[in-house]
C-alpha cells in the first residue's frame, strides 16, 4: 500500500503531525498527531509502496524490540491510518 | 497609446507593495477602488506583485481543472477552481454560489510575482454586480496571498479588533459569529476599534506576529492601513454558556489551518504557510471561546485574553 497523495508530515513546535495539503485532500479537515514511533514509520512509508513488515522493520532498526512486538505495533498504527483514510491499498 | 494602458497604481498592504494596471478601464475595479485607496502609496521600483486587470469573457477552454468542478467542502460548493494551462501555469477561476459561470479568473506566473486577472463584467438579474465584484475581489486576494506566502505572511479569514495597542483575531466557521464577537467588543469594551472584519493580513515582523488592515473586509467597509501586534486569537464556537479555553500548540495549529487560506497544493506555498503558522502558534496565545452572542462573552474573552501574556 501507499500513503495517499496530499498528506504531509510536518513538525509543529517539536511534535509530528500529518496535515492535508494536496488538492485531492481538500475535504480532509483533520490534523493527525503522530508519536515518535508512528512518525518513524511514516517516514519509512513516504513516497513508496510499503506493507506492515516494512514498518515493523523500521521499528526494529530504531528500537530494541522483538519482531512480534514490532509487528503488533506496526499493525495497530497501520489499521489506524487506513481507518482515517491516510493510506490506500 | 491609451494612457490607461501604462498607468500603474501602487498599494501597500502589510508592508507588501503591489502595482495594479487597469488595462481595460474596468467598471468593477472602479467600483471596489475606494477599498484600496487608504493603502495607496508612491511608485515602487520593484513591487512584490504586479497585477493586470482585463475585462472580457472567462475562457476556460483548453485548461485542465485540478479538482472536480462540482466539488464541495462540508456541503458548500467550492468557488475557487484551480486549473492548469498547457504550459503548466496556474489559472484560478472564481465563481460565487448561484452564479452559472465564473465571473473572474487569475493567471499566476511560476514565481507568483505577476498576476493577470480577467473579469467578466456582464450583469443580469441572476448575475448581480456585487457578485461579479466579489469574484474579482477573491481573484485579487489570491494574487496577493500567493505573492506573499513565502514572506511570513498569511491571509486570514477573521474579524479583528484593536484594543490597548494589541490586535485580537476572532476566527470561526462562516456564520458562527466572528463579526458578532467584534461588535460585542466595540459595544462593551471601551477603547476597542475594528481593524478589519473579514480578511486582516497576519505577518510575522521581526519575530512579532502582527495584524494589518487590508482592502478586503467582507460586507463591512473597514479598510484601514493600520497594524498592531497580535495579543491573542480566539476560535468562536456557539454554546449555551461563555467559557474560554486555551488551546495546545497542536490544537491551535489545527484550528488556524482552517482559517488561514493558502495554495497549499503548491509545495513552496505550503512551506511558507506552515512556517508562518508555526511562528504564530509559538508566540500568540490561542483559545477556543465557547459563547453566546452576548456582551458577557466579550467581557469573558477580553478578560482572559488580555491576562494571558
Amino acid at each position: 500500500m501507499k500513503i495517499k497523495e496530499g498528506f504531509k508530515l510536518r513538525t509543529v513546535m517539536g511534535s509530528s503531525v500529518i496535515i492535508a495539503e494536496g488538492i485531492s485532500q481538500m475535504n480532509f479537515n483533520k490534523l493527525v498527531s503522530l508519536n515518535e514511533s508512528a512518525a518513524l514509520m511514516w517516514r519509512k512509508a513516504e513516497g513508496r509502496d510499503f506493507n506492515a513488515d516494512d514498518l515493523a522493520q523500521a521499528l526494529m532498526d530504531e528500537y530494541e524490540i522483538d519482531a512480534d512486538t514490532a509487528r503488533a505495533d506496526a499493525d495497530a498504527v497501520l489499521a489506524k491510518w487506513i481507518e482515517i483514510g491516510l493510506v490506500e491499498q | 497609446m491609451d494612457t490607461t494602458m501604462t498607468h500603474r497604481e501602487f498599494f501597500s498592504v502589510a508592508g507588501h507593495i503591489f502595482a495594479v494596471r487597469d488595462c481595460d478601464a474596468s467598471k468593477v475595479w472602479r467600483r471596489v477602488h475606494p477599498a484600496y485607496e487608504p493603502f495607496a502609496c508612491d511608485d515602487a521600483g520593484s513591487p512584490a506583485l504586479e497585477v493586470d486587470i482585463h475585462v472580457g469573457p472567462i475562457d476556460l477552454e483548453g485548461l485542465e481543472c485540478m479538482i472536480d468542478p462540482d466539488a464541495s467542502i462540508d456541503g458548500v460548493p467550492v468557488n475557487i477552481l484551480p486549473h492548469t494551462d498547457a504550459s503548466g501555469a496556474l489559472v484560478i477561476a472564481v465563481t460565487q454560489p448561484g452564479l452559472d459561470s465564473p465571473a473572474a479568473m487569475v493567471r499566476l506566473t511560476d514565481d507568483f510575482v505577476r498576476a493577470s486577472i480577467v473579469v467578466d463584467e456582464r450583469t443580469s438579474p441572476s448575475r448581480p454586480a456585487w457578485m461579479v465584484a466579489a469574484s474579482f475581489t477573491s481573484a485579487m486576494q489570491i494574487a496577493y496571498m500567493a505573492a506573499t506566502a513565502t514572506a511570513d505572511t498569511l491571509m486570514s479569514h477573521a474579524s479583528c479588533v484593536a484594543w490597548q495597542g494589541r490586535a485580537y483575531l476572532f476566527i470561526a466557521r462562516s456564520g458562527t459569529g466572528k463579526s458578532t464577537q467584534s461588535r460585542m467588543w466595540l459595544e462593551n469594551i471601551p477603547g476597542t476599534e475594528l481593524l478589519n472584519d473579514d480578511h486582516p493580513i497576519v505577518r510575522i515582523v521581526d519575530g512579532v506576529p502582527t495584524a494589518f488592515g487590508s482592502p478586503w473586509s467582507g460586507k463591512t467597509p473597514c479598510y484601514k492601513a493600520m497594524q498592531a501586534p497580535i495579543g491573542g486569537i480566539a476560535r468562536i464556537v456557539r454554546a449555551k454558556h461563555n467559557r474560554m479555553v486555551r488551546q495546545s500548540p497542536i490544537g491551535a495549529y489545527a484550528s488556524l489551518t482552517a482559517s488561514f487560506s493558502g495554495l497549499t497544493f503548491v509545495p513552496s506555498q505550503a512551506e511558507g504557510r506552515h512556517r508562518a503558522l508555526e511562528g504564530l502558534v509559538s508566540s500568540v496565545p490561542c483559545y477556543e471561546l465557547e459563547c453566546l452572542p452576548d456582551a458577557e462573552a466579550a467581557r469573558v474573552c477580553n478578560q482572559v485574553i488580555s491576562n494571558s501574556e
